[in-house]
């Protein structure tokens, strides 16, 4: 499903990533995706947070379009981006990006149909049960966290705590922040947490 | 910048999937893909909108909007799915933290078991009792004694503040000299810390007090107001009928009136519910006289000096009833209204404009304008056109000199 972002966490093996449903799938090699996350930016972190930004614009951008497979979309979008990075100079990525991401948005559209030919139908598989977040990957991925961090999310979403009105002014007074930086804090966290689960249950 | 796309607001109507209109939406994809801090404000809207969503904060529009959206967004439902998941850890390790914390009072046995925590117990408790006497007799009393004693010296009001020992006057002209300024942001912090904390009649007073002397008129009146809502007492009374009387002196003659009745006013319920107050019964002069009612004013200061007849007060009370007795306007309102007619028949507007000016003023009673009106319904009851023709021409000539003089067209009406 999620080429892109699971190859980006877990170089082991490329064979073994479900690669999403798309025209230019078999094009894009692991070499040429590592040459991608150089040209988001050469700092290997750097590039990493780049992915994830982008892939939640794309994400955003298909979703609020009512796409029925957005993340699908989005990975078709990187996939021809990578493509098209290794072949030539762009300047401005972000807004390259955009410009494709609205090009796959105006071929979806275009392959919707409003009529289905009985002949093409295929009953689908039962999808394979998803692992539950609060299972073994969540932990360990918890347990990976820097305590500090650990003890702010699980403050940020405790009963006990929430039960006072100013937990949550209270734990910015604790870490000397804004409310705005603390709410950031919780989502970079959530962010990386997620991440680490992703890689866990791929 | 446009803001209609740039408010949180905005933002979670576009994540809820509120936004039909496609020049809007384009204006969101621009920004998104174009400006960063957008995309990362959007990025901790979505967060927002979830943390909600699963700590139950959202409403239900709300809520069924976002559920709304997950079909066709996997990225965002695995990211609630990990916030959820989140939310049950934190609730099993409140209900682990919960279980195994000891009890209140298996805490406190084991705490006494040891004898050296008992021996500190003792010197606590000793030192939160000696600091709760000390508490509860601090705040107000301690910044009011400290007031009396910055205006020692020289008081900052005309009139008699309850329980301020006396002090010449000194006159100022706008806000009082600011000697120590952190002297009184100190007191007034403490005392609105206070009226915050301990919202009562004595707390509310007391910052009253302090903005009576501040010459903050406005906030001290609300004070004393909310303090009367607890305790009708007549020191408040009292000290309120003296911000109307300060800010009385604030004003435009004209427009002093009706602050000096208000303050009349406070002064007799203060003198009503304590007779004995002096300091109600100086002022409720001080009020008589300044509206003019020279013979109410000097019974009331003969009054104050059966009372006080010895202290500095009584000085300063003895000095207003000499003033009043020797004023001019000590003659009798007919002699006023006589001298006034005299003036207007041989057309002498100077002379007729003085005594016009020098008792106008609607409460008091020689008011050459009053007296004429009562002259004109008198000569009307009793059929006489001439006084009453007379009195109507003589009120327009007043008439005429407010107009020439202050814009005023009240009798030419």
């Amino acid at each position: 499903m999620r080429y892109a972002i699971v190859e980006f966490f877990d170089h082991s093996e490329l064979a073994s990533v479900r690669l999403p449903e798309t025209k230019v799938k078999k094009e894009v090699t692991r070499e040429k995706f590592a040459s991608f996350l150089e040209w988001l930016n050469p700092d290997p972190d750097l590039a990493g947070e780049e992915y994830e930004r982008l892939r939640f614009r794309l994400c955003t951008f298909f979703a609020q379009r009512q796409c029925g497979f957005a993340d699908e979309l989005a990975d078709e979008t990187i996939n021809r981006v990578i493509l098209k990075s290794s072949e030539e100079q762009i300047e401005n990525k972000i807004a390259y990006c955009y410009g494709v991401a609205r090009n796959v948005y105006r071929e979806s559209l275009r392959k919707e149909r409003t009529h289905l030919d009985i002949d093409e139908v295929t009953i689908a598989a039962k999808a394979p049960e998803e692992q539950s977040f609060s299972g073994e990957c969540l932990d360990q991925c918890l347990g990976k966290l820097s305590p500090e961090n650990r003890n702010l999310l699980l403050d940020y979403f405790s009963e006990a705590k929430l039960a006072k009105i100013q937990l949550h002014r209270q734990i910015s007074a604790r870490l000397e922040m804004t409310q705005t930086a603390l709410r950031m804090r919780v989502m970079r966290t959530k962010q990386k947490l997620k991440i680490c689960v992703q890689e866990c249950m791929s | 910048m446009d803001e209609s796309v740039n408010s949180e607001k905005a933002i979670r109507d576009y994540l809820l999937g509120r936004v039909s209109d496609e020049t809007t939406r384009e204006g969101f994809e621009d920004r998104l893909f174009t400006d960063e801090e957008f995309c990362s404000l959007v990025a901790l809207t979505e967060d927002g909108l979830l943390n909600d969503y699963v700590l139950g904060r959202l409403n239900n529009a709300d809520a069924a909007s976002l559920q709304s959206t997950l079909a066709n967004n996997p990225d965002r439902r695995l990211k609630l799915d990990l916030t959820e998941a989140l939310r049950k850890k934190a609730l099993a390790r409140d209900i682990k933290t919960s279980e195994a914390r000891p009890s209140f009072f298996a805490s406190l046995q084991s705490f006494f078991r040891q004898p050296k925590y008992v021996a500190a117990f003792a010197v606590l408790l000793v030192a939160v009792l000696i600091s709760v006497v000390y508490f509860s007799r601090r705040g107000n009393p301690d910044e009011l004694a400290e007031l009396r004693l910055i205006y020692q010296q020289a008081r900052p009001t005309e009139t008699r503040i309850s329980q301020f020992p006396y002090a010449p006057l000194t006159q100022l002209r706008g806000a009082p000299e600011a000697a120590d300024p952190n002297r009184f942001r100190r007191i007034e912090n403490n005392l609105i810390e206070a009226a915050e904390k301990k919202p009562n009649a004595q707390n509310h007073y007391a910052l009253g007090v302090f903005y009576l002397t501040q010459q903050d008129y406005a906030k001290a009146i609300k004070e004393f107001e909310s303090a009367l809502k607890f305790a009708d007492d007549a020191k408040i009374h009292n000290d309120l009928g003296s911000t109307y009387f300060e800010r009385a002196k604030t004003k435009q003659k004209e427009k002093r009136p009706e602050d000096l009745v208000q303050s009349l006013e406070e002064f007799t319920i203060a003198t009503k519910l304590d007779p004995n107050l002096l300091e109600a019964l100086f002022n409720k002069s001080l009020a008589l006289q300044e509206l003019g009612m020279s013979r109410e004013a000097k019974e009331s200061w003969v009054l104050y000096l059966q009372k006080d007849p010895s202290s500095r007060w009584a000085d300063e009370a003895r000095k207003n009833l000499s003033s009043i007795e020797t004023a001019p306007l000590s003659k009798s309102n007919e002699q006023v209204l006589s001298d006034f007619l005299t003036a207007y028949r041989n057309q002498d507007n100077g002379a007729a404009q003085k005594i016009h000016d020098d008792t106008k003023g609607l409460l008091r009673d020689p008011a050459v304008a009053l007296q004429l009106s009562r002259r004109y319904l008198i000569a009307k009851q009793r059929g006489d056109d001439t006084d009453a023709r007379e009195s109507l021409d003589a009120m327009a000539l007043i008439g005429r000199f407010e107009q020439a003089e202050h814009s005023e067209f009240f009798f030419l009406n």
